[in-house]
């Protein structure tokens, strides 16, 4: 029985391009998720390119069209009860920003659930921290690599989404949803969801058992979702200014000239010699400092909830 | 043997030791003192809800104790997590992964110590196949699986939670047989909680008895049980002074009574030496008997740390 199997430490899987150790770990423990987090970013990514590519071509052409008129019509067209599912470019150009949205919800389900209060409910949160690995270093892991992964995928999602609407956003019907958008993409983008990790985080490591921590989780991503973009404090009383919009038809001559306000009288088009209309959004002065102030605000969030977490883990484990 | 020439004589030292779940609770551990040599086989034992899980968390370092202090080989509780392998009582393990997987995680998280050989050999024994899921496997099987994961990491001290509640005979003198000859070879330092005492009788050299949350019994099982006699005679428990009673029981007309001898035993009394099992069940019987840890086993004087 007791032959001394001294046998060679195990070849080293040390290679500089394969993961091991705790990385190699949570990325094994959590292979579904990760694929399901891929698939997604794919599909987005894939929508959004469609979006500035072909699906644009018919809204565009109304817009050459009749102007602001055509675009009106085009976003009327096929309305049905539940916008998201109208087919109407207007309505389509939306439906990643929800999609970003859900992914940040269930980026906070996530998180308190398989990511961590799964893992303190079945006791394999100990298995781990009786390995070589320290509890600190065993969250430092769960939290690094969901984030890495997460920062990339929204980061391209936010860059894909900031050129469909420089390129397409003058498709839109003016009003309050187009603003939300415009002052809501970017770095905050990718902010929201690293609050969302770091938050289900500490609610699984506190609640440690699913599926109140599942519950709660949600609640609490609620909440930052409800006051993204429009109601943090800092921003005051009022909503984000009304980027400016211009709009202007070229005559046949190539001059530029005002809207004849035509709507969708062909004739009159004619009349007035109208060879095409362009449309445009500025860039608000605003929205920088808005964004940074709000990416800021969601990274402190962030950096205290993380904070939070280590105590928790600290002062639970030796 | 170069690898126990680091290990200090004293494998486990606790002091005034506490851990309380919550303030209004009743506490699981109270006032523990005692130490644990290295090198020992010992035994934790004690009723259901005595605190054995609760002292074994608390040296692995996945608790905080609430009271007092305790030290792991030499360190405090987590500092050395590579060379402690601890078992816990559901023996947690991922049910996704494939037992090559739960392995391959142990060579990750202990990239220093990991013998992958002697913890194939250890699944392989029971039959096992490496592609097989944990969701799939029974629950001696299972153990199998993490005993392999703690002892992979070839630790200097065991720290096991009713290591073998679940397994068949055959498999459990087949681990047992495993535990102790790395056990034997590599010195390393047991201390395991279980109920079954014959288990105990074969392998442990060394015991530690809890109760309601405090030692009150501990040091080398020959001398524990040298320490007492089992007498039976004509007369009453006080008529056994000097000696401490710890249990006395009337059968017909005399008395049976487990004693801890101060000087010669009266010869009108028939003494006999207690087995394991009679020593524990007269403990476990009478909890107001007096503690008693033999010297190598009792804390040390308040020793000075830096």
């Amino acid at each position: 029985m007791s032959t001394t199997t001294l046998t060679a430490p195990a070849p080293s899987r040390r290679t500089a391009t394969r993961p091991h150790g705790l990385v190699w770990s949570v990325l094994r423990l959590h292979r579904t998720a990760l694929w399901v987090w891929l698939a997604f970013v794919v599909a987005t990514a894939g929508f959004l390119l469609w979006l500035t590519g072909p699906a644009a071509h018919d809204a565009q052409h109304q817009l050459e069209t009749y102007g602001y008129a055509g675009v009106l019509e085009a976003a009327s067209s096929s309305a049905t009860l539940f916008s998201f599912t109208s087919g109407a470019y207007n309505d389509l150009f939306y439906d990643p920003d929800n999609l970003i949205t859900l992914g940040g919800f269930a980026v906070a389900l996530f998180a308190a659930g398989p990511l961590i209060g799964r893992e303190l409910e079945n006791g394999t949160a100990q298995l781990a921290w009786t390995q070589s690995v320290s509890p600190a270093r065993w969250l430092a892991a769960k939290l690094a690599v969901p984030a890495c992964f997460l920062v990339l995928g929204n980061g391209l999602l936010a860059a894909l989404y900031h050129h469909l609407w420089s390129a397409h956003s003058n498709l839109l019907v003016a009003g309050i949803t187009p603003r939300a958008l415009y002052f809501s993409l970017g770095p905050a983008t990718v902010a929201a969801p690293l609050l969302g990790l770091a938050l289900g985080a500490l609610i699984g490591l506190t609640v440690r058992r699913t599926l109140p921590a599942l519950a709660l989780s949600g609640f609490v991503y609620f909440l930052v979702y409800a006051f993204r973009g429009n109601h943090w404090p800092f921003q005051g009383r009022y909503t984000q200014p009304v980027p400016t919009s211009n709009s202007w038809a070229i005559d046949t001559t190539g001059a530029k000239v005002p809207d004849p306000d035509c709507y969708l009288d062909r004739g009159c088009l004619a009349s007035h010699h109208i060879a095409r209309f362009a449309r445009e959004y500025l860039p608000s002065p605003d929205y920088w400092p808005r964004q940074l102030l709000e990416t800021g605000v969601l990274l402190t969030l962030t950096a205290l909830t993380i904070t939070a977490a280590f105590t928790v883990v600290r002062h639970r484990a030796a | 043997m170069s690898s126990t020439s680091t290990t200090p004589a004293v494998a486990l030292a606790a002091t005034g030791l506490g851990k309380r779940y919550g303030r209004r609770a009743a506490p699981a551990l109270e006032d523990c003192s005692f130490r644990l040599p290295a090198g020992r086989i010992s035994a934790l034992v004690g009723p259901n809800g005595a605190g054995k899980s609760t002292l074994l968390a608390l040296a692995a370092g996945l608790l905080q104790p609430t009271a007092g202090t305790l030290t792991v080989l030499g360190a405090a509780p987590g500092a050395l997590r590579d060379r402690v392998a601890y078992l816990g009582q559901n023996k947690p393990l991922y049910p996704q992964l494939t037992i090559a997987d739960t392995l391959r995680m142990g060579a990750e998280l202990n990239p220093a110590r990991w013998d992958a050989a002697y913890a194939a050999r250890i699944v392989e024994e029971g039959a096992l196949r490496p592609g097989q899921r944990i969701r799939g496997l029974s629950g001696g099987q299972r153990t199998r699986v993490a005993l392999a994961l703690a002892l992979g990491k070839r630790p200097d001290l065991m720290l096991l939670d009713e290591p073998m509640a679940d397994l068949d005979p055959l498999a459990r003198h087949e681990l047992m047989g495993t535990l102790m000859a790395d056990a034997a070879e590599r010195g390393t330092t047991v201390l395991m909680s279980s109920h079954i005492v014959s288990e105990l009788a074969d392998v442990c050299d060394h015991l530690l008895l809890l109760g309601g949350g405090r030692i009150r019994l501990g040091g080398g099982i020959d001398d524990l049980l040298a320490a007492h006699t089992l007498v039976t005679g004509r007369g009453t428990a006080a008529d056994l002074a000097p000696h401490t009673v710890v249990e006395s029981r009337t059968a017909g007309r005399g008395l049976t009574a487990l004693i801890r001898r101060e000087g010669p035993v009266d010869p009108a009394w028939q003494t006999e030496e207690p087995s394991l099992e009679e020593l524990l069940l007269a403990h476990l019987r009478s909890p107001d008997a007096p503690a008693l840890l033999t010297p190598a086993t009792t804390a040390a004087p308040l020793e000075v740390r830096a």
